[in-house]
């Protein structure tokens, strides 16, 4: 890779000015809008991995985001836990239901998985309005904050923006060594990826099971964030709209669905007037992004930087160089 | 024999159709076998039934002396088996390098969780499925083009890519179908060379191919398939001259 310095320059400018933001915007509701930017992110970031990378449509992540909200508010309001304990043991159940739901439906041809993961959404969201006793309906119940010094907004905000940190470090390190090149694989061609002896059925399994397993996490940040959770707020778009934040972005690319996480956490904050298009821009930008570019932005970001790069087709003469061969064959046993 | 890859007497039906029809074949380490015949004669139904993407009907495919049958495509990749495909078989999105390195699969031990937190195993294995790549790629002939993304090579490099991936999987046998279709008269004799320091490395190599001056040039023994029977096998001299495969292959 020639891009190489340019790529961590980026990375830490872009990490600088997330770590600093608090103290560019006096604007609480900025830093709120920021918030849940990385708090969808933490969710859309391995949705990404199992989406953009291995190829599995799921539109169902939502289901997983509000069975780790509310895991979170009963565990750490109602039974009393360590917020921190109660946010991790949501993961763990949304990676445990994730493997559930994984079990059977990875094994169905794409559109039939993107339907299960659709019919689990809504099962979701049904039952966070119908089981009363576990979830008080539509009533909904308030969400624990965080203890200090996470319980204000700025804290909230880089506790946040570390989960999300530490979510995006581990999804690129997948992406970048041999794991993430059998994911590509398994998508863009089974035969190709089960002739070098790439385990299909279980690398989606773990996939499935690591996004379910920030999905939680997101879930309780989520339930945080909004300081009250309502079935309303799980509603099976929500799902859709993840799913779009990864087109917009561009499969294969890790950053790239940054863009649609915030996009979509940006829509319901708009002020005025505009506020009721917010979802009408968000199916605007879809629109454009499939009908122009679609490998989204991502795959946008990689064109240009190969342009400047100079890539270009060109003949190849194939000179093997056969005492090398011998050396690197001979080399292995 | 020990250490060889074997189909016994191996029947695969498509409905009525039997394609291959109790056929037996050989492969022993550091041979080039050739397998030809007519269009329809079973070749690729043969090699796909060796390499698992079918299931044999009766007989039995044997690796080693270990009973392989009931084996999956991937159990066989870890065993040692590596193929190419007629109509090549890459990852298009990505780079030369990756596609190559996507054969190093069967050595990587580090697990998913081991990867997210780039433990030193993962960054090990990386590094040593990188460098292997790395000189199988300039081994068939590919060092210049490794940055590029796989969709931009043209069909000789994505050949010679398909090989240089099953070479970088450390295999002790590799099954080629029609390698050399397509490729010019300078490009098969680059193929033939790669193919000898396979052989000559150990490797056995399974060649079904059609141009059947380049099969009896390279190959220690050849099979010959019509409508999914063997008619012949033997040295490829033996195999040239006899008369049941000139009168259905090879014409006068």
């Amino acid at each position: 890779m020639k891009h190489n310095r340019i790529r961590p320059a980026l990375v830490g400018l872009f990490a600088l000015l997330a770590v600093v933001l608090p103290f560019l915007t006096g604007n609480i509701y900025y830093l709120h809008v920021a918030t849940v930017i990385g708090v969808y992110w933490v969710l859309i970031a391995t949705l990404n991995l199992l989406v953009g990378f291995t190829g599995q449509l799921s539109v169902g992540h939502v289901g997983l985001l509000a069975i780790g909200a509310y895991a979170f508010c009963l565990l750490a309001g109602g039974q009393g836990w360590n917020p921190f304990l109660a946010l991790l043991s949501g993961g763990a159940i949304c990676a445990g239901i994730g493997l559930l739901l994984g079990l059977p439906s990875l094994r169905l041809p794409g559109f039939y998985f993107a339907m299960a993961t659709l019919a689990f959404g809504l099962i979701v969201s049904e039952l966070a309005l119908a089981e009363q006793w576990l979830t008080n309906g539509s009533v909904g119940m308030p969400a624990p904050s965080f203890p200090t010094p996470f319980d204000t907004p700025r804290g909230f905000y880089w506790l946040v923006l570390g989960i999300a940190g530490l979510v995006t470090w581990m999804t690129a390190n997948v992406a970048r060594f041999m794991w993430g090149r059998a994911m590509v694989a398994l998508r863009d061609s089974t035969v190709a990826a089960s002739s070098v002896a790439v385990p299909i059925y279980r690398t989606k399994l773990i996939v499935f099971v690591f996004s379910g397993f920030t999905a939680g996490i997101a879930g309780g940040l989520y339930a945080t964030s909004q300081t009250y959770i309502t079935p309303d707020a799980f509603i099976v778009n929500l799902g859709i709209y993840f799913f779009v934040a990864i087109i917009i972005g561009g499969r294969g690319v890790i950053i790239g669905p940054f863009i649609g996480a915030a996009v979509l956490a940006a829509i319901p904050e708009l002020v005025g007037p505009l506020a009721k298009y917010g979802t009408f821009f968000y199916g605007l930008i879809l629109l454009i992004v499939v009908l122009v570019l679609p490998g989204g932005f991502g795959e946008l970001i990689t064109t240009l930087a190969a342009r400047l790069r100079r890539d270009r087709q060109s003949a190849t003469s194939i000179e093997p160089d056969l005492p090398g061969l011998r050396d690197v064959i001979r080399g292995q046993t | 024999m020990s250490g060889a890859l074997e189909a016994r007497t191996v029947i695969r039906r498509f409905g009525g159709l039997l394609a291959v029809d109790g056929v037996s074949l050989e492969l022993r380490p550091g041979e080039i076998h050739g397998l030809i015949g007519p269009n329809g004669s079973g070749k690729t139904t043969l090699l796909n039934l060796i390499s698992g993407y079918y299931t044999v009907d009766e007989g039995s495919i044997v690796l080693a002396g270990q009973d392989v049958t009931g084996h999956s495509v991937r159990d066989r990749a870890l065993s040692g088996v590596a193929r190419t495909f007629q109509t090549p078989k890459l990852v298009l999105s990505l780079p030369v390098l990756d596609n190559a390195m996507l054969g190093g699969w069967r050595s990587v031990r580090s697990g998913f969780l081991e990867t997210a937190i780039a433990a030193p195993r993962p960054k090990r294995e990386e590094a040593e499925i990188r460098a292997r790549a790395v000189d199988i790629l300039r081994g068939v002939g590919l060092g210049q083009v490794m940055d590029k993304r796989a969709d931009l090579l043209e069909h000789t490099a994505q050949r010679f890519l398909e090989i240089a991936r099953a070479l970088t999987s450390r295999p002790k046998f590799v099954l080629l179908d029609e390698p050399a279709g397509g490729l010019t008269g300078t490009e098969i004799q680059h193929l033939a060379d790669i193919i000898g320091v396979m052989r000559d490395g150990g490797i056995g190599v399974l060649l079904v191919e059609h141009h059947t001056d380049f099969v009896f040039r390279i190959c220690d023994r050849v099979t010959a398939l019509n409508l999914g029977r063997v008619i012949a096998h033997g040295s490829a001299t033996a195999v040239r001259n006899d008369p049941e495969v000139i009168r259905v292959y090879l014409g006068a």
